[in-house]
């Protein structure tokens, strides 16, 4: 579907995207994961072609793409981390008049406003809707544009478990026959549903792959139970991946790396290691 | 698409219902219409002012500000991923909402002048010229503000409205506001009491101030379509001004 082949992005001296290569195909769940500043949200917007790479060439359905972007624009809808939209105006006429934008048909709006639960609240100023009702508003838009590829910002933000459990059906539903971009920072969304991951980091595509590509890249994972006066100690000498606070007091700790201790104990690895591990290099 | 950037005017909406219940109060105050003639006097303009200066910072700037906020339109195009032609229609029809609103001000107004006038050519004089006028004083205002980026230009335009407004006696037929009114004036029937002369034969349509207006009006509208276009994100990706998210 998008082709991206060296691409790299320069925002004056910051270098946000370096030499990516990178093929997505018709349909789908992508998973793009990466750390505050790594590149995702540049990545999403030049594949929504709201951006233009510094370097490098992106093909459309094969096609080669110059400076006009109006193809990528219209085969993609980009829902963007920060949903920016008139206070003044009702849910349900925002997300109409986006579509009309678009010329795109908004037969489904009706459909999918029941689906995420806006029910009641599509004809609410979007200023008098907390920040996850407006998020779903946003998904609605994004789902009733109905291109071929969609790409979602951190759709899950500021959703609640049910909110999230939700999205999460939704989108396995449509990605049998859509491609479905989304950058998150949630392990276990990705882990649910994601077909295939990519991790950026620093700007590089430092994993491309599936989730059990990923979690093959996991290093040894050890666990350890340890007082708050050690926790510190664990952190500098090898990356901990995770913390549980026990009841009595102390807490349980996933570290990555080489044996540490007589007292560790070896655990499976999980994708959270795996990612903490291929993102861990520039800490 | 007019009617949802319509919704932004809620407050300019209820401005307008202050505004003209203002012009009601002062033309049924003393007869005459709006009009600076003969024995208007500087009581009669301080009127006029006491009454415009409110509407103009009350309503209309409020209503530039909020119903043409570029930043608000480039954040929907930029959600809608267009831009081009697309979202220079887009621009227009946000004027045209705009433009609405001081259309039904004009309208208003020059209702309760006929009515309480007694007089319905009356109607061409306070509907006509503003209507024609204000729309290509606006749209000017409009371009200059779409084209230089600059959202003094905007008031700048109110102003130039203003004093058009309350002159009426530009002698370009490009800038005068009311044709008709001059035409009035200068026939020596349009006086503020509107009395002794029937005016029904001097208060007629100029087929050229006509034609020179709408057509003037109809360039404006497709020079702002190409202006927004312009300056929106368009087809072309490696325009600075598209507003990318910098990350």
């Amino acid at each position: 579907m998008i082709s991206l082949t060296g691409v790299t992005k320069r925002y004056r001296a910051t270098e946000a995207l370096t030499r990516l290569d990178v093929t997505l195909g018709d349909a789908g769940i992508v998973a793009v994961m990466g750390r505050n500043g790594a590149g995702k949200s540049t990545l999403m917007s030049i594949l929504a072609g709201l951006a233009a790479e510094t370097e490098g060439s992106i093909s459309l359905l094969g096609e080669p793409l110059r400076r006009d972007r109006r193809a990528l624009r219209a085969a993609t809808t980009l829902l963007p981390q920060e949903l920016r939209l008139d206070p003044a105006v009702p849910a349900r006429e925002m997300i109409r008049y986006l579509l009309r934008l678009r010329r795109r048909p908004d037969d489904a709006v009706a459909d999918l406003i029941e689906v995420f639960g806006l029910t009641g609240l599509a004809d609410r100023p979007l200023g008098t809707l907390s920040g996850g009702t407006r998020q779903r508003a946003g998904l609605v838009y994004a789902f009733a544009a109905a291109t071929p590829v969609l790409l979602l910002d951190e759709p899950t933000q500021g959703l609640d478990p049910w909110e999230r459990l939700r999205f999460t059906e939704h989108v396995a539903r449509v990605a049998a026959t859509r491609l479905i971009v989304y950058s998150t920072h949630i392990v276990s969304d990705v882990e649910a549903i994601a077909g295939r991951v990519l991790i950026l980091e620093g700007g590089q595509l430092v994993h491309n792959g599936t989730t059990d590509d990923l979690l093959a890249r996991a290093p040894s994972v050890w666990q350890i139970d340890a007082d708050a006066a050690d926790l510190a100690e664990l952190g500098t000498h090898g990356q901990v991946s995770g913390v549980t606070r026990l009841t009595d007091g102390t807490f349980r700790v996933r570290r990555l790396g080489d044996r540490f201790s007589d007292t560790a104990k070896p655990v499976p690895p999980t994708l959270l290691d795996a990612y903490i591990a291929v993102t861990g290099g520039a800490q | 698409m007019i009617a949802h950037h319509l919704r932004a005017t809620v407050q300019a909406r209820w401005l307008l219902v202050a505004a003209v219940l203002g012009w009601v109060v002062w033309i049924c105050f003393r007869p005459g219409g709006t009009e600076i003639g003969a024995g208007f006097g500087l009581w009669g303009l301080g009127r006029l002012w006491a009454v415009t200066a409110p509407i103009l910072v009350f309503l209309v700037v409020p209503l530039l500000d909020r119903l043409w906020h570029p930043a608000r339109l480039a954040r929907d195009w930029e959600l809608a991923q267009v831009g081009g032609l697309r979202a220079g229609l887009d621009g227009l029809a946000n004027f045209l909402a705009g433009y609405a609103v001081y259309a039904a001000f004009v309208a208003g107004l020059s209702v309760v002048a006929a009515a309480r006038m007694n007089l319905l050519p009356v109607l061409l004089v306070t509907a006509v010229g503003p209507l024609t006028g204000g729309f290509i004083v606006l749209a000017l205002g409009h371009l200059v503000g779409v084209w230089w980026r600059a959202p003094i230009a905007r008031y700048v335009t109110v102003l130039l409205l203003a004093v058009l407004d309350a002159v009426n006696q530009v002698p370009a037929i490009l800038l005068s506001l009311s044709g008709t009114s001059r035409q009035a004036r200068v026939a020596g029937v349009w006086e503020p009491a509107l009395r002794g002369t029937d005016p029904s034969p001097a208060l007629r349509v100029d087929q050229g101030f006509l034609a020179t207006r709408l057509g003037l009006a109809a360039c404006l509208a497709v020079l702002l379509v190409l202006a927004i276009s312009c300056r929106s994100p368009g087809g072309e990706v490696r325009r600075r001004r598209w507003p990318i998210r910098r990350r």
